[in-house]
């Protein structure tokens, strides 16, 4: 097995796009709140082995308010023959890289770090990942993980906006 | 300036608590509801320059809820002459490598990690410090942030039920 991962973030790419939608409709997993084409617009990378999607990733970004900045919340899907390796881990440091750095080259989005919901039971041993390096921080109304990575480059303002 | 740090956690070391009395005493740094012998008992270093207290920490274990794990809350206080100069964070410091020791050796006590409130204005500029590793994870008091460093030892149970 030999995994490839391709970035796709921010590069409105038809072709990416495709494959995510049919990789989506294919597993019968259906984006909530929004639709498949909406939703590949927030494609940022997408895992192949021997040519075939088994895993991809999205990146929305939004305002977190406990934390007072914005940030990159990735989400992930992943075939369920490949559930139990390593892809769903790997894509998601290569997503969180991607991030940190768009974030470093585009300072003026303001995007303070990288988070994720696990939603995968037994997920997330340790309170601050070994690889990925985000840090528990809370729990959803749902008992998911919420995680958070800061990037480096970010300075906190003294005084952060309440919202 | 050589700066010794004396452990005290757990100890209920007289001198040590009556040291720590006095510097709270001269400089009125305690709120009145807060009784200095009680505070006493919470005392996990005392930072000595040239035989002279420059500060002290105090750790309160208890439940965060949010987190859903016990946390030692550490508390820092440093002597006015000694302000400008970094015995704060290194005091900081001493107390994480101390905590998660004694933490690491009193699993059945199941402390998570170390948490912190910044009281001083500017400081913490950094989201996950570069020397202390402790994360930003929110906001209390307003503006004051919160900052937390899990342990590496303890691991996060898999399915954790609301509080």
């Amino acid at each position: 097995m030999t995994i490839q991962i391709v970035e796709a973030w921010r590069k409105n790419d038809p072709k990416l796009e495709a494959e995510a939608i049919a990789f989506w409709d294919r597993h019968q997993i259906n984006p909530a709140g929004t639709t498949p084409q909406a939703r590949a617009k927030e494609l940022a990378a997408v895992a192949y082995d021997n040519g075939e999607v088994v895993a991809l990733s999205t990146i929305n970004v939004e305002l977190f308010v406990q934390l007072r900045q914005k940030f990159a919340f990735i989400r992930e899907a992943v075939a369920p023959s490949y559930r139990r390796n390593k892809v769903g881990g790997d894509l998601l440091i290569a997503t969180r890289d991607i991030a940190e750095r768009y974030s470093r080259e585009h300072p003026e989005e303001k995007i303070a770090g990288a988070a994720a919901v696990y939603q995968v039971p037994g997920v997330g041993t340790y309170g601050s990942g070994r690889t990925s390096k985000l840090a528990l921080v809370g729990y959803t109304d749902r008992n998911e993980q919420v995680r958070v990575m800061w990037f480096d480059h970010v300075q906190v303002p003294p005084n952060a906006p309440k919202y | 300036m050589t700066t010794t740090y004396v452990e005290a956690w757990r100890k209920s070391d007289p001198k040590l608590e009556a040291d720590a009395i006095r510097a709270w005493s001269m400089t009125g740094a305690l709120p009145k509801s807060d009784a200095p012998e009680i505070r006493a008992k919470q005392l996990a270093l005392v930072a000595y320059v040239n035989g002279e207290l420059a500060g002290l920490s105090t750790l309160n274990v208890r439940l965060y809820e949010p987190l859903r794990q016990k946390f030692a809350f550490m508390r820092g206080f440093v002597m006015p002459d000694y302000r400008m100069h970094e015995v704060g964070r290194d005091m900081m410091f001493e107390t994480l490598q101390m905590i998660e020791r004694w933490a690491f050796e009193n699993q059945d006590e199941k402390i998570a990690g170390m948490m912190a409130v910044v009281q001083i204005p500017g400081v913490g500029r950094e989201p996950t410090g570069k020397k202390i590793k402790a994360t930003l994870i929110g906001y209390v008091n307003g503006n004051q942030q919160l900052r937390l460093t899990w342990f590496d030892h303890f691991r996060v149970p898999p399915n954790m039920s609301d509080f």
